[in-house]
């Protein structure tokens, strides 16, 4: 077996961990290539699988991928066997969508796209017919951290109509949610919006443990087209009824931090950023939750947190979205503490992925930011040159106040102090039950801890 | 499991083999769920003797290890236990589906003594894979996927059935998820519509179409008015294997159909047999073809 993924993530490979890692995953895919094709040979593949078992001891402990390949090695032996439901199938499939996600949390999408459409194109194959629409979902959501559209939605599509073969709602309606994550990634609101509606319409009637998940998404869409109090409102709503789902209650928190800094409250959503990066259990969640940190120490006054998390930031497998944010982000902060060359090289970054990711929105952001730079190093030259006639003031300082003064005059406010009389009195009200909700919860979780 | 049961049900947790092994001789019947990687292989062989002496629903929800697919194995091989694996994001409601779809024994070993003669006229694998659907309700959702879960060709397994008497695949599939939600229709109070989203069916219409075609009766009417298991099971036989018309079900209640008089329920019995046998009758002609 050719597996140009993994080929491709061993040829940039930064450091032995990560070439090991990769390594035993790809040496597992071939062992497991070869029991399907021939039916398990304890002659020809213990040994195999005992040398993949070596190569798996090699992983760092800690890492999510070693305990997943391991499950994978320990399924493999059992293959043909478990009468005529066939489980030792059923759970080599499980083991490798488990791989999957482990390799996603790892930030290694590429990889983690091609697994789960070995296993949706296997599973399906021999009939397994829930376990192939779980991989196609799983694939959809790959493919979509690729920025391989086309592929996310074909997927996606798969997985609906799998679904719904199989009898699990659930999943078919994750898949719609997914399809509308792609739209409104890509600018198309309404589109994404009458989606998730129908969406909704479907979960109330014959799956209502979706519905937590389509109203988040909502919240995202009302975000995006600039509703940020709805946005708000929703995912609050959602986090008080939330009661036995860890993973969406993070994701919440995250996506409620986001909501509360693009409204103005940076303080609150850092609040909620940092009740999920202590208590997060998902690697992929807390780095996610790290970036929106950079996002809201760029945009406020505190360079020293901005310097740190973008150095935390760059040793941390980002998929090409985030790549992109992170740069977009790092162009941002530089601007707001007055390295404009800085600055300018991080935006023209940002654009340079965002155009070869079509991340369309993010490339009229980072268009945008260039802009301001580029408006904020005119206005410094013009402010120079009065200064080198009227003043005797040394130039460096000067430039460094000026630059500052135009960077922060072109921020949207970041405060709530600093919105609209009609709008801080609703500000106040979010900050005061956020700040009250979030103690709850740090209490709660230093009482379980 | 609470959630996933999400108020349908109660559970109780048993702390030791001895005491799953007394539930299971008592005369109780509900689903047992167990994970094989608490049990050693000699645990699991006495399990298995005990639910072939007493048949009872199971659903083994187990890690991916070897511990548990040694015990699994055994399991799988000697009873009708049903098989969910952690790990996936949608395990919940597979288990979901499990727990609230668990199939009725009595039902299963009743339909399956009807069909003996024709599953007797079946290859090994099939007869196997059919008996262990009919018995634990986890049957692939169409006939390809039977297919591929019996690895043979689509028409080499319609042919089989064909022969073995049995009147198509699909209707065998639809017999098996009808079997399945017998006992979550007669005595759960689960609503129906969820009920038919679990089984696949886009909505309780289609679920009450289906069960029309293959017992007679709605869901709802099953529900009110409960077939014994023995009258199911020869509902279910006899559409899944005669051509001919299927035994009159016996109900207190007067039938009405569309454009007949109140009372007179054999008029729409007989639609429904034509349209029945003509689908058959144009699916073999095109496969002829």
């Amino acid at each position: 077996m050719i597996n140009i993924a993994f080929l491709n993530q061993l040829a940039s490979a930064q450091s032995d961990t990560e070439f090991t890692r990769t390594a035993a995953g790809l040496a597992t895919l071939q062992v497991y290539d070869s029991i399907k094709s021939n039916g398990f040979d304890a002659f020809v593949h213990q040994d195999a699988l005992e040398r993949v078992q070596r190569d798996i001891v090699n992983i760092e402990t800690g890492a999510s991928v070693r305990p997943a390949l391991e499950s994978v090695v320990q399924a493999l032996p059992f293959w043909d066997t478990g009468g005529y439901t066939r489980i030792g199938r059923r759970a080599v499939y499980t083991a490798l969508l488990v791989y999957g996600q482990a390799l996603g949390d790892e930030g290694e999408w590429q990889i983690a796209e091609s697994v789960y459409a070995l296993v949706g194109m296997d599973a399906e194959l021999d009939g397994e017919t829930w376990l192939a629409a779980e991989a196609r979902l799983l694939m959809g959501r790959a493919s979509r951290m690729c920025a391989d559209w086309e592929s996310s939605r074909i997927a996606y599509r798969r997985a609906y109509e799998l679904g719904i073969e199989a009898g699990d709602m659930s999943i078919a309606l994750r898949a719609q949610i997914g399809e509308a994550n792609n739209l409104w990634s890509r600018g198309d609101f309404p589109a994404a919006r009458r989606l998730l509606n129908t969406t909704a319409r479907r979960a109330r009637q014959s799956c209502p443990a979706v519905l937590p998940r389509v109203t988040l998404a909502l919240a995202g869409v009302a975000n995006a087209a600039g509703e940020h109090e709805r946005a708000i409102h929703l995912a609050f709503g959602l986090l008080g009824s939330l009661t036995d789902d860890d993973e969406l209650v993070y994701q919440t928190l995250v996506d409620l931090a986001a909501f509360l800094s693009d409204y103005g409250l940076p303080t609150v959503a850092a609040a909620s950023l940092r009740l999920v990066e202590q208590a997060a259990p998902e690697a992929r969640v807390r780095r996610h939750a790290r970036l929106n940190r950079l996002f809201l120490a760029a945009h406020g006054d505190d360079e020293l947190a901005f310097t740190s998390l973008r150095v935390a930031l760059a040793s941390e497998p980002l998929t090409p979205r985030q790549l992109a944010q992170y740069s977009l982000f790092s162009a941002q902060g530089f601007r707001r503490f007055s390295q404009l060359d800085a600055a300018e090289a991080a935006a023209d970054r940002a654009v340079q992925l965002a155009n070869q990711f079509q991340l369309f929105q993010l490339v009229f952001e980072a268009e945008a930011e260039l802009r301001e730079i580029q408006s904020a190093r005119a206005e410094l030259r013009a402010a120079a040159g009065t200064q080198s006639v009227h003043s005797d003031q040394p130039r460096a300082r000067t430039n460094d106040s000026n630059a500052h003064a135009a960077s922060t005059t072109r921020y949207r406010s970041t405060t709530g102090e600093k919105l609209p009389p009609r709008m801080r009195h609703v500000a106040e009200s979010i900050e005061n039950m956020a700040t009250q909700r979030f103690a709850a919860r740090e209490l709660e979780l230093s009482s379980a801890q | 499991m609470h959630t996933a049961l999400a108020g349908h049900g109660t559970v109780d947790v048993l702390l030791g083999v001895r005491e799953l092994l007394a539930e299971l001789a008592s005369p109780r019947d509900e689903c047992i769920v167990l994970d094989p990687a608490l049990v050693t292989l000699a645990d699991a062989e006495s399990i298995a003797a005990w639910l072939t002496k007493y048949p009872r629903p199971v659903v083994v929800f187990s890690s991916v290890t070897t511990a548990a697919l040694e015990s699994g194995v055994l399991l799988a091989q000697r009873t009708s236990a049903r098989f969910i694996f952690r790990g996936t994001p949608n395990e919940r409601s597979a288990l979901e589906c499990a727990l609230l779809l668990t199939p009725d024994a009595p039902l299963g070993v009743a339909l399956l003594a009807i069909l003996e003669d024709n599953m007797n006229r079946l290859p090994s694998g099939i007869r196997n894979r059919m008996a262990s659907m009919f018995q634990n309700g986890d049957c692939p959702s169409s006939p390809k996927a039977l297919a591929a879960a019996s690895a043979m060709a689509r028409r080499s397994l319609d042919r089989c059935l064909a022969e073995a008497g049995f009147v198509s695949t699909r209707k065998v599939i639809e017999a098996a998820r009808v079997t399945s939600a017998y006992r979550a229709i007669t005595t759960s109070r689960t609503p129906l519509g969820h009920i038919a989203s679990m089984l696949g069916y886009k909505s309780q219409r289609t679920l009450d179409a289906q069960m029309t075609l293959l017992m007679s009766t709605t869901s709802g009417k099953l529900r009110t008015d409960p077939l014994s298991c023995a009258e199911a099971a020869d509902f279910l036989a006899a559409r899944l294997i005669a051509r001919e018309t299927p035994p009159e079900r016996k109900s207190p209640y007067p039938r009405r159909a569309h454009g007949s008089a109140p009372g007179s329920g054999m008029t729409s019995l007989k639609l429904v047999d034509s349209k029945s046998h003509i689908r058959h009758r144009r699916r073999t002609a095109s496969g002829d073809r």
